[in-house]
């Protein structure tokens, strides 16, 4: 990856110039900046209540730009840190999946035969299962889990697409030439794999993670939703939304800003991720 | 087809199979038994915590609970609803035909919302029409579902308070209204939550058939088409279109487990008594018999729907057939 010319180096460029890309790039870091930057820049103190009964479910203003919860807590700064916990569950949970995904994929496409046959009807049957239902299950399980734990859980069940990704691309590659060749000069297994095969392998995996952050987000929002991801008094986007759906008829901004800062980063994580897939496409 | 149906009902076996396992073994690894917060007070002792582990089996050695559960659910016995106080059959049987109108209505109008986009979008490819529903499209594809149900019920329920808030039918009136007023009844309530559904799900179909579509429109045979007289109009609705509908069929089979995590969640929006509504209850009150019922349930309906769409996708386009 290190030579000039290489497909990443290609893909940059192309990148640098496509100003939708940029766009979504720019979205990207400005809410992770906010969300980073949290307790330096978020105008109150994350869990305030200053006066809950005369500053409750406040309209926007000047000095409340998002409005007041029903704690009258300040929404922009309950956004602001909820974007903490959103986004790092995000990124933590897909970098597992993609690790699994990769591994699983990768001795899956590399081995081949009857091994590989099942490993990958186990991962149709898996891919089969409604997501959110076994999350549902699992969380009803164990009850209250901690952010560690549903991170564990998005993770875990979030692998088995990246899997069919590696693998199928592991198996073209595994058989061609260049690893034949490197197995020739005694290279090990082990060694073909990780150091010949898998670096070729990961593209489209990149593209698949972009696009599956957007979709971690939408999912970790909907646990919350429903009451069963990130509990309070944590604020993440979807319990801020949870909690503005009570007060929807009184005080529609709870629940709209939030889910404005969610569309935003699903819609420029997808951007992206598209550009992205468009900018690593040897054809094009 | 005959082998491909054989095909896919083995897989179908298999999944049902694989989601039974994971079921076991996470109601297994979880903390306390299955009997959950209805023997954890103090006041039961010991030895009738011994006497209800012993009359459900889970004093038994693990294999032998294994088989006897995936013996039950090959039965399609699913066990008693603590909270319900009624069998699991029965508390799933009231539940899924709402589920199965939401998700029904939801699918027949975005599949044609959706196709009549992209075919809109294909037949100006680059216009400011087709840029900016893209667009708009992309914003539908990337809300969360229960945000998008929220944001319906303020601006349709709330402030222009034309549909009713939540639930089926009207709870008081709908006794006394005659035929005609019972459906439109139905359909006013079944309206939002079956847009939230449908705006989603047909900005995914259109922007997979929009890539389908021009996809196909570099192939051979359409420039074929084009070069024996036919008006573009002609080929992109009779050739192109037919022979890009068979992976969006496919695609739609792929889709079917988000589907249902959509239904799930847009019905507790709108608590509209289906298998979302259920199987989020049954997590509060920690009925584990009910929860792991409707995530075989959900198993089995995506199998379902996954199957259907293979032989649609296998009727619509013949070189599926042999999979």
């Amino acid at each position: 990856m290190s030579a000039t010319s290489g497909p990443w180096s290609v893909a940059l460029r192309r990148l640098r110039r496509d100003r939708v890309a940029i766009g979504a790039a720019a979205a990207i870091v400005i809410l992770a900046l906010a969300a980073l930057l949290a307790p330096l820049i978020a105008p109150y103190p994350p869990n305030a209540q200053p006066d809950i009964v005369g500053m409750a479910t406040l309209p926007p203003s000047g000095a409340h730009p998002f409005g007041t919860d029903v704690f009258s807590r300040d929404v922009l700064t309950r956004v602001m840190y909820g974007g903490r916990v959103s986004l790092g569950v995000a990124v933590l949970s897909i970098a597992l999946s993609i690790t699994i995904g990769t591994a699983y994929g990768a001795v899956a496409g590399y081995v081949g035969g009857a091994t590989e046959a099942a490993m990958m009807r186990l991962i149709d049957a898996l891919l089969a299962v409604p997501r959110v239902l076994l999350l549902l299950l699992a969380l009803a399980l164990w009850g209250a889990v901690g952010l560690p734990a549903l991170i564990l859980m998005l993770g875990l069940t979030g692998w088995f697409g990246t899997s069919r990704l590696v693998r199928e691309r592991v198996r073209a590659l595994s058989r061609g030439e260049f690893a034949l060749a490197a197995r020739a000069l005694g290279a090990s297994h082990a060694r073909v794999l990780w150091r010949h095969v898998l670096p070729s392998a990961l593209t489209p995996v990149i593209v698949a993670a972009t696009l599956g952050i957007g979709n971690v987000v939408v999912l970790e929002a909907s646990l919350s939703y429903l009451g069963i991801g990130v509990r309070p008094p944590n604020a993440s986007w979807g319990n801020i939304i949870q909690e503005g759906s009570e007060q929807i008829a009184s005080g529609w901004w709870i629940a709209l800003f939030p889910g404005l800062a969610i569309l935003v980063t699903v819609v420029a994580f997808n951007l992206l991720g598209d550009a992205l897939r468009d900018a690593l496409d040897p054809r094009k | 087809m005959r082998r491909l149906l054989a095909a896919r009902a083995a897989q179908a076996v298999v999944v049902v199979a694989v989601v039974a396992t994971v079921v076991f073994a996470l109601i297994h690894l979880a903390p306390g038994d299955p009997f959950g917060a209805a023997l954890e007070s103090g006041r039961v002792s010991p030895e009738v915590r011994a006497e209800w582990r012993a009359r459900y089996g889970l004093d038994r050695p693990l294999a032998e609970q294994y088989v006897r559960w995936i013996g039950s659910v090959a039965r399609g016995d699913l066990g008693w609803s603590f909270s319900r106080n009624r069998p699991v059959a029965g508390a799933l049987a009231s539940a899924l035909p709402n589920t199965l109108v939401l998700m029904g209505t939801a699918l027949l109008l975005s599949i044609a919302l959706g196709i009549a986009a992209a075919v809109l979008q294909a037949a100006r490819r680059g216009s400011l029409v087709d840029r900016g529903s893209s667009a708009l499209l992309l914003v539908f594809y990337s809300m969360p579902e229960f945000w998008l149900g929220l944001m319906l019920l303020l601006a349709f329920a709330y402030e222009l308070p034309i549909f009713p808030v939540s639930g089926v039918v009207d709870p008081v009136m709908h006794e006394y209204m005659g035929t005609w007023g019972r459906f439109v009844d139905r359909v006013r309530h079944l309206a939002l939550p079956a847009l939230t559904l449908t705006l989603l799900l047909s900005a995914a179909i259109a922007r997979h058939q929009r890539a389908a579509l021009l996809d196909v429109a570099r192939a051979d045979f359409t420039r074929t088409a084009r070069a024996k007289g036919l008006s573009p109009r002609a080929v992109l609705l009779r050739h192109a279109l037919r022979n890009s509908l068979g992976t969006t069929i496919t695609l739609l089979g792929l889709m079917f487990p988000a589907l249902l995590g959509g239904a799930v969640i847009v019905e507790t929006v709108f608590a509209w008594p289906g298998m979302g509504s259920l199987a989020t209850s049954a997590i509060a009150q920690r009925d584990y018999p009910l929860v792991s019922a409707t995530a075989i349930v959900g198993a089995v309906m995506t199998v379902a729907g996954s199957v259907i769409a293979d032989v649609l996708g296998a009727t619509a386009d013949p070189r599926l057939r042999d999979a």
